[in-house]
């Protein structure tokens, strides 16, 4: 299966944190065994859960592999579900450590899969503004440009690039990343500099200077 | 830290690309049913082994084996404490019983030799009376002189 290029999508973000009594009704009832409660709670997260372990491991079999996996884990561990957080952050917790623990284990191996791209993207004007005719980005196709970004990353540590891949491209808050990291706001902040500065000198014939 | 921001902002404005990298068409389509078809599955197997079932958990829940490590160096703690003191109490006679009190250090003043008489005396039962007088009976020093003036 390839991956497409495609205008992202709109994140509900009223979603996780406006319903939360609503949402602990269908916990709840998931809790008690009720699959068609635990069919609306994926359908509520897993195209987040996907794209983030989607980013952290480049490659959409072992994403999709990955997320059903995170899925039924959390669906068998439901039982252990305090409501101390929020079902949000407790799933992304799961697949979070699912996946670095996939990732350590995989270490050697790095394949790309993500080379065929719909190349009717090249198109859309927010790409050919980020192709900019100064730098060396004017000769790379976006191919080429989606390998190198997807390759820099895989150079940053786990954690590294969790924090980038949250908050630069999942768009969560530092707080949420936080207690999704069970580390402090600080520490957040800090991965997310040396991450970025990381990237920034992977990246230096693509990143614009400003 | 906003001064930080905006000195990666072309950064940030290529990371953004990663978020048009989505899987084809559909794909979401039927994925929460193939989530429910594995829980069934799941569901429908045979029980785990104990020992998976233990990963299972240590994967579910970092915490556990944080706790399973703790308690580990724990009891390997005691365990060197525990054998650092036992010399100690095999030469304490109160904590060790009769059976292995004795000394071969030889009285002074002695012509020859000296040696403990490990056997108890015949009126004093090693391992209690019938009446339920469970006084053990201390070892006592016998000296034997070789020295013929017995």
């Amino acid at each position: 299966m390839t991956m497409i290029m495609a205008e992202p999508a709109e994140r509900n973000d009223s979603e996780a944190p406006s319903a939360p009594a609503e949402e602990m009704v269908l916990v709840d009832r998931a809790r008690h065994g009720d699959l068609k409660a635990y069919d609306e709670l994926v359908r509520r997260y897993q195209e987040r859960i996907y794209a983030t372990i989607y980013h952290m491991t480049s490659n959409h079999e072992d994403a999709n592999d990955l997320a059903q996996e995170s899925f039924v884990k959390a669906f068998q561990a439901l039982k252990s579900f305090k409501g101390g957080s929020s079902f949000y952050t407790w799933l992304y917790r799961i697949a979070v450590n699912k996946t670095i623990n996939f990732l350590k284990q995989r270490k050697n191996r790095q394949h790309m899969s993500l080379n065929d791209m719909d190349f009717n993207a090249e198109h859309n004007p927010d790409l050919v503004a980020l192709i900019s005719d100064k730098t060396p980005r004017r000769d790379a196709g976006l191919s080429e440009l989606q390998e190198k970004l997807n390759a820099a990353l895989l150079k940053l540590s786990e954690s590294h690039r969790l924090a980038v891949v949250l908050h630069d491209v999942q768009g969560l808050s530092h707080e949420e990343i936080a207690k999704i990291m069970h580390c402090n706001i600080g520490t957040v902040r800090s991965r997310l500099f040396y991450a970025r500065q990381q990237l920034q000198a992977l990246l230096a014939d693509y990143v614009k200077a400003t | 830290m906003s001064e930080n921001e905006n000195d990666f902002e072309a950064l940030r404005r290529l990371l953004a690309l990663k978020r048009r990298e989505v899987p084809p068409p559909g794909y979401f389509e039927d994925f929460s049913s193939r989530v429910i078809g594995r829980i069934r599955a799941a569901e429908a197997a045979p029980q785990m082994p104990w020992l998976l079932r233990l990963l299972h958990a240590f994967e579910t829940k970092p915490a556990y084996p944080v706790a399973f490590a703790s308690g580990l160096c724990t009891l390997l703690l005691f365990g060197i404490i525990s054998v650092e003191q036992s010399p100690e109490l095999v030469s304490n006679p109160a904590l060790t019983g009769p059976m292995a009190s004795f000394s071969i250090a030889p009285a002074t003043g002695q012509s020859l030799a000296s040696v403990v008489n490990t056997n108890p005396p015949a009126d004093v039962a090693l391992f209690g009376s019938p009446q339920g007088n469970n006084t053990y009976a201390s070892p006592q020093m016998v000296n034997y002189s070789l020295d013929g003036n017995n």
